[in-house]
């Protein structure tokens, strides 16, 4: 019998030792893994994380009214590559677009096409009054030009200039970002997007 | 054919219709009534020596401020292919009710220029098809090439020159509210 008995507790204690064994690896692994889990979760807010992603894929309607067109399309190409701040996506459908760039001067003939075309742009949705024309009428002090397309449209940047170059433009561009990441989440933002 | 030979041909064809001619730098320039325009054109085309086949412009005069008679004027510039010679046809129109046949019929290319003077001056144009504005949007009020038509609409605050330019802003255009 005293055999049997002692192979008994030989077999105890190697149990024993194994749960042991699990217990340290498991907390060796908890441990190990619980910085990592630790850098892979972020916590924020949804609307920050809405407006980071609006913010970075701006798609700009196809949209040229006067010489400023030519800076515009030149902030597109590759020399100052608006694709680096997410913008580079000209649509020529206003369905398909978020930003509207007012790259000239507005006629009164043309002020309600301009209008019609903002309507038709999907919310969220914002706008840029490039150059003094846009902005404010510029030289054309007279019957014909619209002063200021802030007359017909709600406008969030100004780019001054005559016209802005492309940097200037894309200067215009890191601003409107700016203003989208410092309303997101806000009820303001949120209205957008309803 | 030079300006004096195309006066002369003009002149000596259809006395009657011709009021006045100049010659500034060698150019050819009739004066004419308005009712005798059709007449004048028909002639100045069908002619096998002059054949003025294409008409190049056709623009309007404001003589408000030089305060002449008639006030206004309609500018035929034409021009021959064949013969490379050019004529301007000047007609005088008054300021009541002013009015201009069409030589649309004699060129086509008359179409457009003349809406834009209905447009721009307010001339009623005889015969003319589409009588309706042409650049400016449709229910607009006024005849911006007009000299009475105010020139700016909004008050300048940085020019040299303000004391003039804020004159030209007292009388607003009639589509300012």
């Amino acid at each position: 019998m005293g055999l049997i008995e002692d192979a008994a507790e030989r077999l105890g204690d190697e149990v024993s030792n194994l749960k042991l064994n699990v217990k340290d690896a498991v907390e060796a692994m908890q441990y190990e893994y619980s910085g990592a889990l630790y850098d892979a979760v972020l916590t924020t807010k949804l609307g920050k994380v809405v407006g980071w992603a609006q913010k970075n894929a701006l798609w700009p309607a196809t949209f040229g009214l006067a010489c400023c067109a030519i800076e515009m399309m030149a902030m597109a190409n590759s020399r100052w590559d608006a694709a680096r701040f997410g913008a580079e996506v000209f649509r020529a459908s206003p369905r398909q677009a978020d930003l509207m760039i007012v790259s000239g001067r507005v006629s009164q003939k043309m002020a309600p096409i301009l209008k019609q075309i903002y309507d038709q742009m999907p919310e969220p949705k914002w706008v840029m009054s490039m150059g003094a024309c846009a902005s404010c009428g510029g030289i054309f002090n007279n019957y014909s030009i619209v002063q200021g397309v802030d007359r017909v449209v709600p406008v969030d940047v100004y780019v001054p200039g005559c016209p802005p170059g492309p940097e200037a433009l894309l200067y215009g561009l890191i601003k409107l970002q700016e203003k989208i990441m410092a309303e997101a989440g806000t009820d303001k933002a949120k209205k957008r997007v309803a | 054919m030079t300006g004096e030979e195309i006066i002369a041909k003009v002149k000596s064809s259809l006395p009657d219709a011709i009021q006045d001619t100049a010659l500034p730098h060698g150019d050819a320039v009739v004066f004419v009534a308005p009712d005798c325009l059709q007449k004048l054109a028909a002639f100045l085309k069908d002619d096998p020596s002059l054949k003025f086949d294409y008409l190049s412009d056709v623009s309007g005069v404001d003589y408000l401020i030089e305060e002449r008679e008639p006030r206004f004027e309609a500018v035929y510039l034409l021009y021959s292919i064949d013969h490379s010679h050019s004529i301007r046809v000047r007609v005088g129109i008054d300021e009541e009710n002013p009015s201009v046949p069409t030589v649309s019929e004699i060129w086509k290319g008359a179409l457009y220029p003349e809406q834009e003077l209905f447009d721009m001056f307010g001339f009623h144009i005889a015969g003319h098809p589409k009588m309706e504005r042409l650049i400016m949007p449709k229910e607009w009020v006024g005849h911006p090439l007009r000299k009475d038509y105010p020139l700016t609409t909004e008050p300048i605050t940085f020019s040299y020159n303000r004391d003039f330019k804020s004159e030209l802003v007292k009388s607003k255009s009639p589509n300012q509210e």
